[in-house]
C-alpha cells in the first residue's frame, strides 16, 4: 500500500481542507500503518501539549539579584585579566622585536656589545629627535606650533582620561542593584 | 505569556536595573520551564534560566525593539540549552529503559489525561530527550509556546525549511516512541495473562 503523501500530511501536523481529511480519512481506515503513526504521533502531542507550565522556583529574582554584583565584579576582573595579558603580550613583543632589530646575535658577548650600542643607538635617536623637534620649533610659524601642541596636548588629555576611567571602573565602582 | 509594558525594556536598555528586575519577574516562569523542558532537571533549570537573565542583561544594548521581547529572551534561553546539552551530551536514554506508559486514546473523553502525574512528567521528559537538542527546541517552542516556523527559525537561527524539516523529524520520532511504548505494553500484558493461566 502506498503511504504517500498521508505520511507527510500526518507527519506536517498542518490543516487540511475537507477534500484531503476525507481522502487522508479513507486512507487510515483501510491502511493500519498510517493509522498506528497518526495515533501515537496525537497522543504525543497531547502528553506535550497538556504538561503544564514549570513554575519558577521561589526566591529566583531574590538569586539573580544576589548574584548579579558578584557576576558583574567576576566579569570585570576577566576583563582587567584580558587587558593585562593583551599589555603584558604587547609589551613583551616590544621587546623581542627591539631586541631582533638591536641585538640581532644573542651570545652573551655580543648581547653585552648589542647592549651598550643599542643604548648608543637610542640615544642618537634621541638627539635626532630632539634636533628635529628643536628645528621645527625654530623653523615653523607660531600658529603651527599651537596646533601641534594643542593636538598634543588633547592627545595627552584623552590618553590619560582613558586610563583614569578605566581604573575608576575597574577598582571604585560601587553596587547599583537594587535589592 | 505574560505581557510587560515597553518602557521597562527601554530603561532596562539604557541600564536600570530595577526595570531589569521587572523584566526577569515577568519571564521568570517562562524561561525557567522552556530550560527545564530542554534539560528535564529543576537545578540545571534554574541555573540555565539565572544564566539566561544574565546574558540579556548583557546584551539588552543590543535588542532591536522591534522584535519582540519574549521571542529574543526565548531565544538566548534555547540556544543556551543547546550549547549546554552539545557539551555535557546528556546520556540519551534507550527505547528499551522507558518504563511503559500509556496516555489513553485522544478520541475517549478522560477527564484523568489532564492530570499529568509527576511518573508521566518524567516519562514526557524522555520522550522528549530523545530528539536531539534542536529538534526538542522547535518541538518545545512549538508545542509549548504556539511559536510560529517563522519565529522559531529566528529564535534558532535557522531558515523556515530546516524547522519545518526538524519538527518533521520530531514527530515522526515521538510517534515512534509512543507505538514502541503502546507495543510493550501490549506485549507485557499478554505475557502477565498467559502466567497467570
Amino acid at each position: 500500500m502506498k503511504h504517500y503523501p498521508y505520511e507527510g500530511w500526518i507527519l506536517d501536523d498542518i490543516d487540511l481542507d475537507e477534500t484531503r481529511r476525507a481522502d487522508l480519512e479513507a486512507h487510515l481506515a483501510l491502511c493500519p500503518r498510517c493509522a498506528q503513526l497518526s495515533r501515537s504521533l496525537r497522543i504525543a502531542l497531547q502528553a506535550i501539549r497538556n504538561a503544564p507550565e514549570q513554575k519558577a522556583p521561589a526566591g529566583f529574582i531574590h538569586k539573580f539579584v544576589s548574584s548579579f554584583e558578584s557576576r558583574r565584579r567576576l566579569q570585570e576582573r576577566k576583563q582587567a585579566r584580558t587587558l593585562a595579558i593583551v599589555f603584558a603580550s604587547t609589551a613583551l613583543t616590544v621587546v623581542l622585536v627591539s631586541l631582533y632589530v638591536f641585538l640581532p646575535e644573542l651570545s652573551l658577548i655580543s648581547l653585552a656589545a648589542g647592549a651598550i650600542s643599542a643604548v648608543v643607538g637610542l640615544l642618537e635617536g634621541l638627539h635626532h629627535v630632539i634636533s628635529f623637534i628643536s628645528n621645527a620649533y625654530k623653523n615653523l610659524s607660531p600658529s603651527a606650533l599651537i596646533v601641534i601642541g594643542l593636538v598634543f596636548a588633547g592627545w595627552v588629555l584623552l590618553a590619560s582620561l582613558t586610563l583614569g576611567l578605566s581604573v575608576w571602573k575597574l577598582a571604585f565602582r560601587k553596587s547599583e542593584v537594587k535589592q | 505569556m505574560k505581557q510587560i509594558d515597553p518602557i521597562w525594556i527601554e530603561r532596562a536598555r539604557h541600564g536600570d536595573e530595577e526595570a531589569f528586575t521587572m523584566l526577569v519577574e515577568a519571564y521568570q516562569t517562562p524561561v525557567f520551564n522552556l530550560c527545564y523542558r530542554m534539560l528535564g532537571e529543576s537545578t540545571a533549570a534554574e541555573d540555565a534560566a539565572q544564566e539566561t537573565f544574565w546574558r540579556v542583561w548583557q546584551k539588552i544594548k543590543s535588542y532591536d525593539p522591534q522584535r519582540s521581547f519574549s521571542t529574543w529572551v526565548l531565544s538566548i534561553a534555547a540556544h543556551y540549552c543547546i550549547d549546554q546539552q552539545r557539551k555535557q551530551k546528556i546520556t540519551i536514554f534507550e527505547l528499551d529503559e522507558y518504563p511503559d506508559f500509556d496516555l489513553g486514546d485522544p478520541h475517549m473523553p478522560n477527564p484523568e489525561i489532564t492530570v499529568i502525574t509527576n511518573e508521566e512528567e518524567e516519562t514526557l521528559h524522555r520522550m522528549i530527550n530523545q530528539l536531539n537538542p534542536p529538534d526538542r527546541a522547535a518541538v518545545i517552542l512549538k508545542y509549548w509556546y504556539g511559536c510560529s516556523e517563522e519565529e522559531i527559525s529566528q529564535m534558532l537561527s535557522l531558515t523556515v525549511s530546516a524547522v519545518k524539516s526538524r519538527l518533521h523529524r520530531a514527530r515522526r520520532q515521538l510517534a515512534e516512541v509512543v507505538t514502541k511504548n503502546q507495543s510493550t505494553t501490549l506485549q507485557r500484558g499478554s505475557s502477565d495473562e498467559a502466567l497467570s493461566l
